[in-house]
């Protein structure tokens, strides 16, 4: 028994050498204390990583600056013509590529155009403010399979369904306040019997010259996408998608027995970017949602037609939406 | 170490009354269980509060009714229903029933031991241990017998540190013709989550231990045992609809080498993975060893002890570093106090009469820190991130037990710095049993904790943080068979200073660290009179009071009441 022991404490000790010489990540946890108990100083200025960015190129440009902590910052890049804005916020010591890069999107619409952009750095909390400044020489790309940006006009490929009402207006207008480019679509009418006061059919057989949407089957990666306002003062409008599957593939949508996926969207006054996963999307009925009237499947690829409803209260008076940059994307919502 | 002592002591509760039965007569059918009555009358005063009601009664009678079930020798249902009436519900108006504990136990062959159902389970402390109460064994005995007969009952406390499981347990011996001596083995299954038909996702806990005897005790060579231990606790793929799944495992190595009456060395070795739903993992190791040594010049109760204990930044042991209390919680008695009807936070005469304050189940991650009673070793022996070395000296001297220990503990990882904050704990603990009259004891536990980091940067406070307790208590037995006592206790916490409270999210990485002044006063006295007609039934009727003072309050709450609480 001795003999053991001795053996047992030989394993002993070395066991505890073998876990004594592992490592381990000895980096401090959480925020640094000379952080959050610091004295805030602007440590470098504000610069842009190019004066000059082609974002139609791909190119993008990212800002740096250095405080003697780690706080809050927010980094506005406003559009001189445009008034299109881009904000990027967040907590860092050093702003750089990881933090504030601009890829040409948007945070409050319109769009940016080929423009000088002032961009201006502020620490909420701090007086301190840094300025500079950078010049787009094209517009970022949209990824999308489009449906329409209205830039040239409504799609002849859509038909429209307007009813009989007073004061109705389904047009492109120009003009401020714009949203994505120059033109957008405006819908709008009192019709006193019925709640519909519009719409616009996208059916796939008349897009891309009748070779339809081209979507993913996988519903998980498609998503749909549309920026919408509403007039300031009213709230009465309500827009309508709706999306028709062929679930049989017998080239038309029967309905009633075929799945239609909708979202209801109540837009407001400002323009604002609305995004859809379609494995998300539901089936309503009179706005509630219910039981699926298909298989029951989201299958982006059998998709037959979109329909843009726009619905109002009878009795509330005249509607008015406006909606621009109708498209899908995949993998990931829309970046404008 | 008690990591020994606990699945024997498991395997002990099990088996004994297995083992009688099958030699001795035992009924088809016995009651066992608790009753209690208690009242409790109390008086609250604020400093300029002219809002709250000042008094505020409440108690209740009880009976927790144990029916056991022996339908052959080797089998037995035990089904526990608790009756409870508030006082001043009569006619069924504040009359609750409730299910308080259900099991089947049984032998396989006379070797094998199973028990399903509701099952008290503990391992060693850095596998599966449920924390004790805070301050436990240091509280004056009246608070203590006062916490353990209605908070610690009520939420499944044991002196074990066992956690109350639902699920099965298995048990067998193996015993060798040659080599080791014998092999005690335990597994355990438990449901932690129902999966609710793909509405959340099935947890379940799962291990066990096996302990190897190797040798008989002698006096001549030392008496070794070596055990392994395993707990996981695994979310399980299918039962909904998530793929991305938590799982921890911790695997731990324990030891113990004793030379009779000489000396005592024993340990535990292992290490922690963690599988966080985000796809990050943790792993690390942790390391204790202890040596015990009686001076036998000085007889057989002076001995001195000498510990290091290291529990990995990443070690994470959800089973045996889950806090005892919920800080969050508010307390049921005086709830807003105040002119401004502020929430009052829970002092310590409330976690002896609010069991809701109690977690009946572990957390599967730390949580976030705060220091209002513990810094050094919040979430017991395997706090997370500690290194520290222990040394105590225990004797008799002038006829007065003492026992002096000293702890000195440092962060393995700095938080939010890389300068460490270091511990340190002293504790003196004095007993003097006396035959005066017919029987005097006395006790007096003086405690100081420190924490302290400086230097960390220029405009960084440095933590400065102390925690001094005291406790002492006094009982004298008023008869010569001891059957009536009174007892009187007075317990000291308080803490102060500048600390940190680390604030963690669900995967146990520290968001924020908020650092301010501490100031918390709480004095509790105590006096009872105690009534023991047996050693399962003592009525006491007492006085018990809090004064507490903290930055922002300044309050007392006395109350007198009425225990009686019988096991039967």
């Amino acid at each position: 028994m001795p003999l053991r022991s001795k053996h047992f404490l030989a394993s002993l000790a070395l066991a505890s050498l073998a876990f004594a010489s592992c490592e381990r990540d000895l980096t401090p946890e959480g925020p640094a204390l000379t952080d959050l108990y610091g004295t805030f100083k602007v440590k470098s200025g504000l610069t842009a990583s190019r004066a000059q960015v082609n974002f139609a190129n791909g190119e993008s440009v990212y800002f740096t600056a250095e405080t003697s902590i780690s706080t809050d910052f927010v980094l506005t890049i406003t559009g001189q013509t445009s008034g299109a804005v881009k904000r990027i916020e967040g907590k860092a010591r050093t702003l750089d590529a990881t933090n504030a890069l601009w890829q040409g999107e948007t945070s409050q619409f319109p769009t940016f155009q080929t423009e000088m952009c002032d961009v201006m750095l502020t620490y909420p909390g701090y007086p301190d403010t840094l300025y500079g400044n950078v010049q787009v020489l094209g517009t970022r790309v949209i990824e999308a399979t489009i449906l329409d940006d209205f830039e040239n006009g409504m799609s002849p490929e859509w038909t429209k369904f307007i009813q009989s009402g007073a004061n109705m207006k389904f047009t492109v207008q120009g003009g401020a306040p714009l949203a994505e480019g120059l033109s957008y679509y405006k819908m709008g009418g009192t019709v006193a019997w019925d709640w519909l006061i519009g719409m616009v059919e996208m059916p796939k057989n008349n897009f891309n010259s009748g070779a339809g949407f081209s979507l993913n089957n996988d519903a998980d990666k498609v998503y749909f996408n549309g920026v919408f306002r509403q007039l300031a003062g009213l709230d009465n409008g309500i827009i309508l998608l709706q999306l028709r599957e062929d679930d049989n593939g017998d080239g038309t949508y029967s309905e009633g027995n075929e799945d239609m996926w909708s979202v209801e969207i109540r837009p407001g006054s400002a323009w604002e970017l609305n995004s859809y996963k379609y494995s998300d999307l539901v089936t309503l009925v009179n706005g509630a949602a219910s039981a699926a009237l298909g298989n029951g499947l989201h299958e982006p690829d059998k998709l037959h037609r979109v329909s843009i409803l726009f619905l109002a209260n009878p009795n509330s008076g005249y509607a008015e939406c406006d909606t621009d940059m109708l498209c899908f994307t995949e993998n990931a919502p829309l970046a404008l | 170490m008690n990591a020994l002592k606990y699945p024997l002591c498991l395997i002990a509760c099990l088996a004994l009354p297995l083992a009688t039965a099958a030699q001795d007569y035992q009924p088809k059918f016995s009651l066992t269980g608790k009753a209690r009555g208690v009242y409790f009358a109390d008086r609250y005063s604020g400093a300029g509060d002219t809002v709250t009601s000042p008094r505020s009664n409440s108690g209740h009678v009880m009976a927790d009714l144990g029916m056991r079930l022996r339908p052959n020798p080797s089998t037995e249902v035990l089904a526990m229903v608790r009756v409870r009436n508030d006082y001043g519900g009569f006619w069924g108006s504040g009359v609750t029933f409730d299910l308080r504990q259900l099991q089947v136990k049984g032998l396989i062959q006379d070797r094998i031991r199973y028990t399903l159902g509701d099952v008290d389970y503990a391992l060693t402390p850095f596998t599966f241990h449920r924390p004790g109460p805070l301050m436990a064994g240091i509280l004056p005995s009246g608070m203590a017998q006062l916490q353990k007969n209605l908070a610690g009952y009520d939420a499944f406390i044991t002196d074990h540190n066992t956690w109350r499981q639902q699920g099965a347990v298995v048990e067998f011996r193996t015993d060798f013709a040659r080599g080791p001596r014998y092999a005690d083995h335990s597994a355990f299954a438990f449901r932690q989550r129902a999966g609710f038909s793909g509405q959340a996702t099935e947890s379940w806990a799962f291990g066990g231990r096996t302990l190897w005897t190797l040798n008989d005790p002698s006096s001549l060579t030392p008496w070794v045992k070596v055990g392994l231990n395993y707990v996981g606790i695994q979310e399980l793929a299918g039962t909904s609809a998530a793929t991305d799944l938590y799982g921890n495992h911790v695997l731990t190595g324990d030891f113990q080498i004793v030379k009779q009456s000489r000396w005592r060395l024993q340990g535990e070795l292992g290490s922690s993975s963690t599988q966080w739903v985000s796809g990050d993992q943790d792993a690390d190791y942790m390391i204790d060893v202890k040596g015990v040594y009686w001076l036998k010049e000085l007889g057989i109760s002076t001995a001195a002890s000498l510990r290091y204990t290291e529990v990995g930044p990443d070690f994470y042991s959800p089973t045996a570093q889950t806090t005892p209390n919920i800080s969050s919680l508010a307390p049921a008695a005086f709830t807003r106090i105040g002119n401004s009807k502020s929430v009052r936070t829970w002092t310590y005469l409330d976690l002896f009469r609010e069991s809701n304050l109690y977690r009946y189940r572990w957390n599967s991650t730390l949580g976030s820190d705060n220091n209002t009673y513990l810094i050094m070793d919040p979430r017991g022996l395997a706090t997370p991130n500690r290194r520290r070395v222990t040394a105590d000296f225990a004797g008799i001297a002038l006829g007065i037990f003492y026992k002096v220990e000293g702890v000195w503990a440092q962060e393995i990882r700095g938080q939010g710095t890389d300068v460490l904050t270091q511990f340190s704990r002293v504790d003196l603990d004095l007993r003097w049993p006396s035959r005066m009259g017919y029987g005097v004891e006395f006790r007096g536990l003086i405690r100081d904790q420190r924490a302290w980091r400086t230097n960390v940067g220029d405009d960084v406070p440095n933590t400065s943080y102390r925690l001094p307790w005291t406790s002492w208590s006094a009982k004298a037995y008023l008869n010569s068979d001891q059957t009536f006592s009174v007892e009187a206790g007075l317990l000291t916490l308080g803490h102060g200073g500048f600390a940190y409270d680390i604030i963690r999210n669900a995967e146990n990485t520290v968001l924020d660290i908020r650092g301010g002044e501490r100031s918390h006063q709480e004095l509790l006295p105590n006096l009872c009179l105690n009534y023991a007609s047996s050693e399962q039934s003592t009525l006491t009727l007492g006085w018990l009071g809090s004064y507490v003072k903290t930055l922002d309050a300044n309050y007392s709450i006395q109350n007198l009441y009425v225990l009686y609480a019988i096991t039967f």
